[in-house]
């Protein structure tokens, strides 16, 4: 029974809807693959550093002839706490040095020995960086968790920006149901004093109002949804490294239902804080009108 | 049932319509309310369903002073009363079925009995082949009729109508009156606004006359 004329704020409310839920799905979708990517790369960078050895060839001043890498390595190897030690190849280094230095320059100047290391526990760094600064001071340690601290950073900036995005989509969501509500109860003034006068009471009239939105919300909701998802496939690839680079994620196999229970919530709950918003929204304003 | 005591009807800045009306409608009465035109009839009928509030004196419903009756309670005892307005007040965006289960709906009756009850009503007020037609697409006196399904199909305690016979022809205002009497002989009470005299000699109910502001009571 379509008893209120709402096919203007209908049209008006759909589309809007539609549009607020479907840019928070797409917040949301960003949100959960930046923080696969940025798990992905916590995991990888944790307990991973990186020794440098400047001028790597050169003798320790004993008379056996024994380099500072070969002594580096003797430290490495006697430190309990090391999982793996794996010696940079000059390509390698010369691959992440060329961003920052001119080819030319590149070639006359004696590279460092990067010597990567994971550690099964961070704690002993202290104690390793004494060890290696004892053999000579010029030789440091640089962990990756603070090499990529501000790509981190840009990460949780990014995470909030998403959540403010959502936050956003939903005020604007339900300030256009408020609106929606307000402009209906203007126009169909006359039908709802005629229900009054049969005897409706305002809740009867609210649930008139849930009921037209309802509908509304549900069918922009399924559209929405059914649009963002098809975009996530569309830009699935691109996503797969869109966050920290080389990092690559296999989302549809990282994606849990943990993650996939968020996203269903956005278009479940918006029509739902919808009906709630509307039936308030009618009392309020008829408790006003009476 | 309906009482007034000592009321005076006005609407704000303007004179008042009617001075000093008494009356006591009891349970199981059939009135007429006549009066010429702008007598003040329909604001005495707008009085009763609350849809105004009197400027000196008191009414009670149903047992219960209206100026103690709060916004919550007026629903539960309009409940009680079938309204037929002068200019009918169908919405014209429900059929004419949708439009007399509306009561129905409100009150919250099953869907099966509004199903039944509704098509059977409109029948016998000569509207069967029009249950979906919108209220715009009628006649007058169809929409007339359409009206006074709507007010009696919830089987009201009290049943106000404003001039119900306007727009009909004799034959269907004489119908329209043997429903209202059927409804009287099954427990509504029933206050009828007409200025049609043939229809008060016709039938013969008790009638309250408006004249000079003033409330009559004549056999």
């Amino acid at each position: 029974m379509k008893m209120l004329k709402l096919a203007g704020s209908n049209f008006f409310l759909g589309w809007i809807m539609a549009s607020m839920i479907y840019l928070a799905l797409l917040a949301i979708l960003f949100s959960i693959v930046s923080t696969l990517s940025f798990d992905k790369w916590s995991n990888a960078t944790r307990d991973l550093v990186t020794i440098h050895v400047p001028n790597p060839t050169k003798g320790t001043g004993s008379d056996d002839g024994v380099t500072r890498i070969d002594e580096t390595l003797k430290i490495l190897r006697a430190f309990p706490d090391i999982e793996s030690v794996t010696i940079l190849e000059k390509n390698d280094i010369e691959r992440l040095i060329n961003p920052l230095i001119e080819k030319d320059i590149l070639k006359n100047i004696l590279l460092p020995a990067l010597i990567e290391i994971r550690l099964k526990r961070n704690e002993v760094l202290p104690d390793l960086n004494n060890a290696l600064k004892n053999l000579s001071p010029d030789i440091f340690i640089e962990d990756h968790v603070e090499l990529f601290s501000p790509d981190a950073k840009t990460f949780l900036g990014a995470k909030k920006l998403f959540s403010v995005i959502v936050s956003l989509t939903l005020f604007v969501a339900m300030i256009s149901v408020i609106f929606t509500v307000h402009s209906g109860l203007a126009i169909n003034r006359e039908i709802i004093h005629v229900m009054h006068l049969i005897g409706a009471k305002n809740s009867f009239i609210a649930r008139t109002f849930q009921k037209h939105v309802l509908k509304v919300l549900s069918i922009s909701s399924v559209f929405a949804t059914l649009l963002a998802i098809g975009t996530f496939f569309i830009l699935e690839s691109s996503l797969r490294v869109a966050f920290f680079g080389d990092v690559e994620i296999d989302i549809f196999k990282q994606i849990n239902l943990w993650d996939w229970t968020i996203f269903m919530l956005v278009p479940v709950s918006y029509p739902l804080l919808g009906i709630i918003v509307v039936g308030v929204s009618v009392l309020i304003l008829l408790r006003n009108q009476n | 049932m309906v009482r007034f005591e000592n009321v005076e009807i006005r609407y704000r800045g303007k004179e008042a319509i009617l001075t000093d009306v008494s009356f006591d409608l009891g349970e199981g009465n059939f009135h007429f309310l006549t009066g010429k035109s702008g007598a003040g009839k329909s604001s005495l009928l707008k009085a009763i369903y609350m849809g105004m509030s009197p400027s000196k004196g008191r009414i009670n419903l149903f047992g219960r002073d209206i100026s103690s009756i709060t916004n919550k309670d007026i629903p539960e005892i309009r409940r009680r009363m079938g309204i037929v307005f002068q200019d009918f007040r169908l919405i014209n965006n429900l059929t004419v079925r949708e439009n007399v289960a509306l009561p129905l709906k409100i009150f919250g009756t099953k869907s099966s009995i509004i199903r039944r009850h509704v098509p059977e009503l409109l029948e016998w007020v000569g509207l069967g082949d029009h249950l979906d037609n919108l209220p715009p697409s009628l006649s007058g006196g169809q929409q007339q009729r359409v009206a006074i399904a709507r007010a009696v199909i919830a089987r009201p305690v009290l049943l106000l109508a404003d001039e119900p016979t306007g727009n009909v022809d004799d034959t269907i205002a004489d119908r329209l009156l043997y429903l209202f009497k059927e409804l009287h002989r099954t427990g509504t009470n029933i206050l009828i606004a007409t200025h049609n005299e043939n229809l008060l000699k016709k039938f013969n109910y008790p009638v309250l006359r408006i004249e000079d502001r003033q409330l009559l009571l004549s056999d």
